[in-house]
């Protein structure tokens, strides 16, 4: 057993570590690079921090790499984003050409590694163009996709298609985010890391100094959602939420955000949050750094509920977050979050801001309930949404990547 | 030639007559008799040296198959989820849906969902039925695809025709539910099956229930329903194994041969295998009763949520059917 699967002795159960270390000893010696637009913020840098050395420690050499760009190339990939998410603003001659070319920069530097490697984990569209533009690759490449792409932009759409289809396989969070392709369409949901600061246990000492240190008063009642300063999470929303609940309940808000550097847009939605926060002592409106994940963990630990209010999520991975933490979680009836939140059973999926000002009002009401659904979403989320089940789910894809595509793979551990 | 992954059926499943010969004759009456003289004359022997077993005394038979009982291998599976690209928004596309799938797809949306996230009391036991029910809300029809049993059917082919079937039926009578829209489309999805080598081995049924206690979910998944699909008996890998021990578990066969893990999620699975352990091991041929009928202080027999260990870790709360992936 290596040291960090050790470390996850103690949460899992011993044979999901035992099927880790089968599947490692399969592609012992392998070497698998990752390549995303970010090593900070947002749900894929989290995985990654944690998967890479899991993988490294199993044997597998394993290496994230991230591509460089300008500002200029960053808005285009949030504007490719959001039209892989439905957006309708669409792309311009212009911005494809310095797409592809801040892509052609990144694959001559990174050609070196990910053409030797066996395997290659491209995520999301910003590095997409990559695997086309590395024609002297010798491994499997595989497309991540951890955004919504059910409803994309159809000419965007077309456009990153074209890159696409020069990849192995590719994978998606769930059915409903992919589109059809030539090619195996793999399907894992993400996870969270129980062990990482975001979400390892505090002491109550901890959590209380930190809502002290930005003004909240851990007596009184206390919704947050933590997410990017982003529409389609709609932090308009939960104010608006917040608004109908506290006509008739005590409650202060924390809207926390995180500053991803591949998120230009970040700024224009953050000064209308602030816009509509202003002259409410009880909303927090608290910019963090890429790396206070200790103070996510004790803003959710300290809280009475939790918000996920999206109108598009890719998966919501800050819902299990939140759900690890025995929280009650009301979020958005979209995407992910779907999977994660069970009405009633874990917390409540809404449409609307009146709907999670009513389920505020709920929970707030019955505590003892909202302590039972707490309880129901630790053991959800320790049966589902923990990082173990999703390595498992890699390294058993990069096994079937190497036999080929029959249905059923009986493994030999040399 | 990669060093890894070679299909085979079980140990003693190999000889084509037999498999042909019981696979065709096994599906509906006598079955339990010609599972029990498979296994005799194909799986652990041959025919002569049956005829001279069957000449022997009772004891010294158990004795003998007792003997000559392999341990039983624990084997864990991975299921990796694939897309097949195929969605229905309606009831004419899910027929056609249906009827275009590989066969796997089908095993998939009938038992690949105990290998996903489940949480709460799902009315329906398959996925067709849960999108007919919760999507084009047409309850009947989900009534009566959840009333499909795949283990009634000697493969998936004839589990597609019986599908066919009854959507047909439907389309049929209904007109109008051709042409309705679900509020969300029913995405086809298959697995590839990963089946790792034997990590345990058990020697005796005695040591059967400490072993089930400490199981992963997946050997639940790979012993009773991929057994099922990949014996030519459809019989799972545990009752085919207690039948080399003779009459002495005989009692416990009829016991594990009455369960149902369709309506099942794997912690009631095991939760019922345990109960059937705990009260077929040693015990002769009884007028059993099914596992958890009328025993009391036991999750058996108990609809809804079953305190189990969850396959993560701590215990938690899982419960049949479910919202899955």
């Amino acid at each position: 057993m290596t040291k960090l699967l050790e470390a996850f002795e103690g949460v899992v159960y011993p044979s999901v570590l035992s099927h880790i270390r089968h599947l490692g000893r399969l592609l012992e010696g392998k070497s698998v690079v990752h390549v995303n637009s970010t090593r900070l913020g947002g749900g894929v840098a989290e995985i990654l921090h944690r998967l890479v050395p899991l993988m490294n420690e199993l044997g597998i050499d394993t290496k994230w790499e991230v591509i460089t760009g300008e500002d200029a190339f960053f808005a285009v990939t949030k504007t490719m984003h959001n039209a892989v998410q439905g957006s309708e603003k669409g792309l311009s001659r212009e911005m494809t050409e310095v797409f592809e070319e801040t892509n052609r920069e990144n694959a001559r530097r990174l050609a070196p590694i990910v053409s030797e490697a066996d395997f290659v984990f491209v995520h999301d569209p910003q590095p997409v163009p990559l695997c086309a533009l590395c024609p002297e690759r010798k491994g499997k490449w595989l497309w991540r996709c951890h955004i919504d792409a059910s409803r994309p932009n159809r000419r965007v759409w077309a456009y990153l298609r074209n890159w696409i289809l020069s990849y192995d396989g590719s994978i998606f969070s769930l059915p409903e985010f992919a589109q059809p392709m030539p090619h195996p369409e793999y399907l894992v949901p993400p996870s969270i890391d129980p062990l990482s600061d975001k979400n390892c246990d505090l002491e109550p000492g901890e959590v209380t100094r930190t809502l002290g240190e930005f003004g909240i008063d851990p007596d009184r009642p206390l919704a947050v959602q933590v997410s990017r300063f982003d529409r389609f999470k709609d932090p308009l929303g939960v104010i608006e939420a917040y608004r109908l609940c506290r006509r008739s309940q005590d409650l202060q808000l924390v809207l926390a955000g995180g500053e991803a550097t591949d998120d230009p847009e970040g700024s224009v939605v953050l000064r209308d949050v602030l816009d509509a926060a202003s002259g409410d002592p009880d909303i927090h409106v608290l910019v963090l750094p890429a790396d206070a994940h200790r103070t996510i963990n004790a803003l959710q630990r300290g809280t009475d509920v939790v918000l996920q209010k999206s109108t598009k999520e890719g998966f919501g991975l800050t819902v299990s977050e939140a759900l690890w933490k025995e929280k009650p979680v009301i979020g958005g009836d979209t995407g992910g979050i779907r999977l994660q939140i069970i009405d009633r059973f874990n917390g409540f999926r809404v449409r609307t801001a009146e709907g999670a000002a009513l389920r505020l009002r709920y929970l707030l009401q019955h505590r003892a309930r909202a302590e039972r659904m707490g309880e129901n979403a630790r053991a959800y989320v320790r049966e589902n949404f923990l990082i173990t089940r999703q390595l498992r789910n890699v390294l058993a894809i990069l096994v079937a990547q190497l036999q080929g595509d029959r249905e059923r793979l009986e493994v030999f551990v040399p | 030639m990669p060093p890894f992954a070679f299909p085979r059926l079980q140990p003693g499943f190999s000889r084509p007559f037999g498999i042909a010969f019981f696979a065709r004759k096994a599906r509906w009456s006598g079955r339990e008799r010609l599972l029990k003289t498979f296994l005799t004359t194909v799986a652990f022997g041959g025919g002569e040296e049956q005829k001279e077993r069957s000449r022997t005394p009772e004891r010294k038979v158990i004795r003998m198959n007792a003997q000559a009982v392999m341990p039983f291998e624990v084997r864990s599976c991975e299921l990796v989820t694939i897309c097949t690209g195929i969605r229905a928004k309606t009831l004419g596309e899910l027929r056609e849906g249906v009827r275009a799938v590989p066969e796997g797809c089908l095993h998939y949306h009938f038992w690949g969902r105990l290998m996903r996230p489940q949480i709460g009391e799902s009315e329906f036991d398959n996925d067709f039925a849960g999108w007919v029910a919760g999507s084009l809300h047409d309850v009947t029809l989900a009534e009566r695809m959840s009333a499909v049993n795949p283990a009634d059917f000697a493969d998936l082919e004839e589990l597609r025709g019986a599908l066919l079937d009854l959507l047909d039926d439907r389309l049929d009578t209904e007109e109008s539910t051709a042409w309705s829209r679900g509020d969300a489309p029913f995405f086809f999805t298959r697995a590839q099956l990963l089946v790792f080598p034997p990590h345990r081995t058990i020697a005796r049924p005695e040591e059967f229930p400490e072993a089930l206690r400490g199981m992963d979910r997946s050997s639940l998944f790979y012993h009773f329903i991929d057994a099922a699909r990949r014996t030519p008996l459809h019989c799972d890998d545990v009752t085919a194994w207690l039948e080399g021990f003779g009459s002495s578990t005989e009692d416990l066969r009829k016991r594990l041969r009455r369960v149902d893990p369709y309506l099942l999620s794997l912690e009631e699975l095991r939760e019922y295998l345990l109960l059937a352990f705990e009260e077929g091991v040693g015990k002769g041929e009884a007028p059993g009763s099914a596992p958890g009928e009328g025993a009391s202080g036991t999750s058996g027999g108990a609809a809804g949520h079953v305190r189990g260990t969850s396959p993560e870790g701590a215990e938690g709360v899982v419960s049949r059917g479910g919202d899955g992936a």
